[in-house]
């Protein structure tokens, strides 16, 4: 009978002693928004745009463009990936005839839409069409199409151009560039108003939940994804409107997010607070630079011009950014190591491109007719010369410290510049009006091997009066020898050695002329929280708002650390 | 009715009735007439101001293209989607124009406020009426919380005035009054919600649920809802504290009170018949005035507990000079405080019979 007992009651300890730990074992999986593992899941806190939609994934709303929700970073797929160069993704390659009046697409077969049905030649020529035929409703990739016609055999897409253009092939690989659309989806949808309620594209993510209230986004992998090898780790991608700095500070802290964009200024605590979050520095692919208004006296002389570049002193700019790295002096034509090809170096030394030397600046300004009296620069006319500098402030400390370094030193020159902070639909409108004496601008659009974005914008097209809107850079920069070049750097290959004689003519000029001067290369702040994923490093050309994202959630891998 | 001795002088014959009733009528109308030119006039002036702040839609449109997409666009293609959307803002035609097609579509059109920008193709209407519940809801609930307890506490406060916990009420009350209703919220969010991890600290429900009946989502809903109104009730429940007991205060040298007092009525019954309900009639008129001018100025808390409500809306709209929905937020706002103050004035005759004599 005691024997009895006693087996009975260690039965009922065992029993107990395992069904705790089965519960702690089960409790030990940590559940996210509702029931998904957290080890499976990852969490992108994005800052979304103004125009905060979260319920519409359609990209042909100009008005309603939105990387917040992940959907264009992990669903809609380009056709080639640029990121340091180009990557086939649902397109492999494309080829010129000898003029350059013809490219042939060749698409990537077997692909397929997030929703099962195959991706084929059927959407990608119904996604042309579909372009062109609403091209007058303002949206998006249609504008390339007008005057081209096309043809399709097998896998390939024949486009017939209406004039040489060897640069055909960089809208379907360039940042937010032209993507075939679902044509079982799409037909009879209005582009400016259809919302792709089910998200559907090609990517490895299938839409669970959108909420506007929430601001939340939540993505499951798909099985049945057209290329298994490239296939993300993450079971499931949460994407969601990160809340004021102030308080995201906190869900770093507890490791709540795994990615996202934070100002500098408390990068420093989060990293500190949780050891498992790192910095993810790279560098943004679009230079920062000072437009001058060409218009507006004396940044009418490109002497003037030069000298207020010499008054720059862009190393101070990236001390006083107050993070190591973070803020690099730059050389164009390329962030980075100057490509030879399109770069002339003696112009460069010349024109003292990138120099700090106030003193040439003061010796310049003294030659150019700006004489010093009674401790200030006057122009022409004899009155002392001020300038408007403006700026936005975005929380990068880059942004508004040059304007003050820019000031301090020109006063020691005897010019008067005055820093204006503008916010930013201010700024939207008066940097393509022309209204202003200096601004500072980012410059996005170069690709490797072809800085035709530096120049092109500076052609004389773009000189409207000041109060219209302007498209290129909007500094009303005339020069007849430079539009004689862009016209020509336009339609020739950028890889012959014709075009890059041409680049190299027109950075000359470019240098010579200043009609913008070069500030600096940029770091981009993004912090990764390697408690849960690791895989992402310091240096890869992570923008979480561009289809590259698509190519870099390949690199993720569990943790482990749980 | 107020027990204030001075209304039971004499009672009005049939007359004297109808002649009350009348002059009650004709205040009511030209009260409502007062109100329609209010709102008419907030419209005209909401309408131009917000299109003359310095932006243009347009190119803020195409300035956050730019940056989102990472590119430059051609001059062609730029003016290609900014004909189009200015042709479906209607900002092409004169201003006068604009101004009369807007009341057109306002008032005969169904409430047609226009296109937003902030969530294009939605309708203006439309982001209004769907965040409408969520201020309303919030910030309208916490003002009447704060309202009760603020006047509760402050007749007591009041009743109480020379004792040391009175005092001390007042100090804690003028503080918490004077500190700015965002920072109350940052405290809030700070302590309770990330270091004892006691409610949420944002949003207005757990982010993986979607609106339904069901106990899970309304729970969520309700402790979402405790640290944005927690903050509203603090400090403006501070504010009706103060507000009462100075009304009380008031009220207490009256020649009634003391009156009520020598008939040996009792101390809780001078306080709820004699002195609470006169000193009631202003705190209602502070209600209204307060619950309008909550509605303006809880724009930063809604965006600290990233509740989608009118201010959340209209930050947004303000970054995008979207003044279609600017204007929509303003309009909702004035037309709450006057319609509020309208119906405060017209129940202030039920309520005290010295103003519908007034009248």
């Amino acid at each position: 009978m005691f024997y009895a007992k006693r087996v009975l009651l260690i039965s009922v300890l065992a029993l107990a002693l395992v069904s705790v730990l089965s519960l702690a074992v089960a409790q030990d999986e940590e559940l996210v928004f509702g029931d998904l593992p957290r080890s499976e899941t990852f969490i992108v806190a994005s800052q979304a745009p103004h125009n905060d939609v979260w319920d519409s994934f359609n990209y042909y709303q100009a008005g309603t463009y939105n990387n917040a929700t992940g959907y264009a970073n992990v669903v809609h797929e380009p056709a080639f990936i640029t990121a340091n160069g180009f990557y086939p993704w649902l397109a492999q390659s494309w080829e010129y005839n000898e003029d350059g009046t013809e490219m042939t697409l060749v698409i990537t077969e077997g692909a397929n839409w997030n929703d099962g049905a195959p991706l084929t030649m059927d959407d990608w020529l119904f996604t042309l069409q579909y372009n062109k035929d609403h091209a007058d409703k303002g949206i998006s990739w249609s504008g390339f199409l007008a005057n081209v016609e096309w043809s399709a055999e097998g896998s390939s897409i024949t486009f017939t151009l209406p004039d040489t253009n060897w640069r055909f092939h960089y809208n379907f690989g360039g940042l937010g560039t032209f993507s075939p659309i679902p044509k079982h989806v799409w037909e009879g949808q209005d582009p400016t108003t259809f919302k792709n309620p089910n998200a559907v594209h090609s990517g490895p993510y299938r839409l669970v939940s959108s909420n506007p209230d929430t601001r939340t986004t939540i993505w499951e992998r798909r099985d049945d994804y057209w290329d298994p090898d490239r296939l993300p780790a993450p079971k499931y991608q949460v994407w969601l409107k990160r809340p004021e700095a102030d308080v995201a500070v906190f869900e770093w802290e507890e490791g709540n997010f795994d990615l996202g964009r934070m100002p500098f200024s408390v990068m420093t605590r989060i990293m500190s607070s949780n050891p498992h979050i790192k910095p993810l520095v790279h560098q943004d692919p679009c230079p920062r630079a000072l437009i001058f208004n060409t218009l507006n006296p004396p940044l009418d002389d490109k002497l003037f011009r030069r000298a207020l570049g010499l008054l720059l002193n862009r190393q101070a700019v990236a001390n006083l950014a107050n993070v190591p790295g973070y803020v690099t002096p730059v050389l164009w034509p390329n962030l980075g190591e100057p490509d030879e090809r399109y770069y002339d170096a003696a112009a460069a030394e010349e024109f003292q491109v990138t120099t700090f030397d106030p003193e040439a600046a003061a010796a310049l300004l003294d030659e150019a007719g700006y004489p010093l009296v009674d401790g200030a620069r006057v122009n022409k006319d004899g009155e002392p010369i001020s300038l408007d500098a403006l700026y936005i402030d975005i929380g990068n400390p880059a942004w508004t410290v040059w304007s003050w370094l820019l000031a301090e030193q020109a006063e020691l020159v005897g010019i008067e510049i005055n820093p204006r902070l503008l916010d930013i639909p201010t700024f939207f409108t008066q940097l393509p009006n022309g209204e202003f004496d200096i601004v500072f601008r980012w410059f996005c659009g170069n690709l490797p091997g072809d800085p035709v974005q530096m120049f092109d914008g500076l052609h004389s097209d773009n000189a409207v009066p000041i109060g219209e809107r302007a498209g290129g850079v909007p500094g009303r920069y005339s020069n007849p020898d430079m539009d004689a070049l862009i016209e020509q750097i336009r339609t020739a290959d950028p890889a012959s050695e014709e075009a890059q004689s041409l680049f190299r003519q027109a950075y000359r000029i470019w240098a010579e002329d200043a009609p913008y001067v070069t500030l600096f290369g940029e770091n981009e702040g993004v912090v990764f929280n390697s408690q849960y994923w690791t895989g992402l490093a310091v240096g890869q050309p992570w923008v979480h708002w561009t289809p590259a994202a698509r190519q870099i959630i390949d690199f993720l891998e569990p943790a482990g650390d749980m | 009715m107020t027990p204030n001795p001075s209304s039971r002088a004499a009672e009005p014959n049939a007359d004297q009735q109808r002649a009350a009733r009348r002059e009650v009528f004709q205040y009511a109308v030209r009260r409502f007439g007062v109100y329609l030119f209010t709102l008419w006039a907030a419209i005209t002036v909401a309408f131009f101001i917000f299109r003359l702040v310095p932006g243009d839609p347009m190119n803020i449109l195409l300035g956050n293209l730019t940056r989102a997409e990472g590119r430059q666009r051609d001059a062609a293609e730029q003016e290609v989607i900014i004909a189009r959307y200015r042709q479906i803002f209607g900002v092409d035609d004169p201003l006068p124009l604009q101004y009369l097609n807007y009341l057109r579509k306002a008032f005969l059109g169904g409430l047609d406020l226009g296109p937003s920008f902030v969530e294009y193709p939605a309708p203006t209407r439309d982001l209004v009426f769907r965040r409408m519940p969520w201020t309303i809801g919030i910030f309208t609930t916490s003002v009447l919380l704060a309202w009760f307890i603020g006047t509760g506490l402050g007749a007591l406060i009041g009743w109480l005035q020379r004792s040391q916990l009175s005092k001390l009420a007042v100090v804690i009350s003028t503080l918490l009054q004077i500190t700015p209703v965002y920072l109350v919220a940052l405290g809030l969010i700070i302590y309770v919600g990330y270091t004892w991890r006691i409610l949420p600290a944002g949003g207005p429900y757990a982010r993986h649920l979607q609106p339904e009946w069901t106990w899970e989502f309304i729970s969520s809903l309700l402790t979402h809802a405790i640290l944005p109104m927690l903050s509203n009730i603090i400090v403006i429940g501070a504010g009706f504290t103060l507000g009462m007991r100075a009304l009380m205060i008031s009220v207490l040298g009256e020649d009634y009170l003391t009156f009520a007092r020598a008939k040996g009525l009792s101390p809780f019954t001078v306080l709820k018949d004699y002195a609470f309900r006169n000193a009631l009639i202003p705190q209602v008129t502070a209600l209204a005035i307060i619950v309008g001018a909550t509605l303006n100025g809880t724009f930063i808390i809604e965006v600290l507990f990233q509740l989608p409500g009118l201010g959340t809306l209209f930050v947004q709209a303000m970054g995008l000079r979207d003044f279609n929905t600017m204007q929509a937020v303003v309009l909702f706002s004035i037309f709450a405080v006057l319609t509020l103050t309208l119906i405060v004035d017209l129940a202030l005759p039920l309520l005290d019979p010295r103003i519908r004599r007034l009248a």
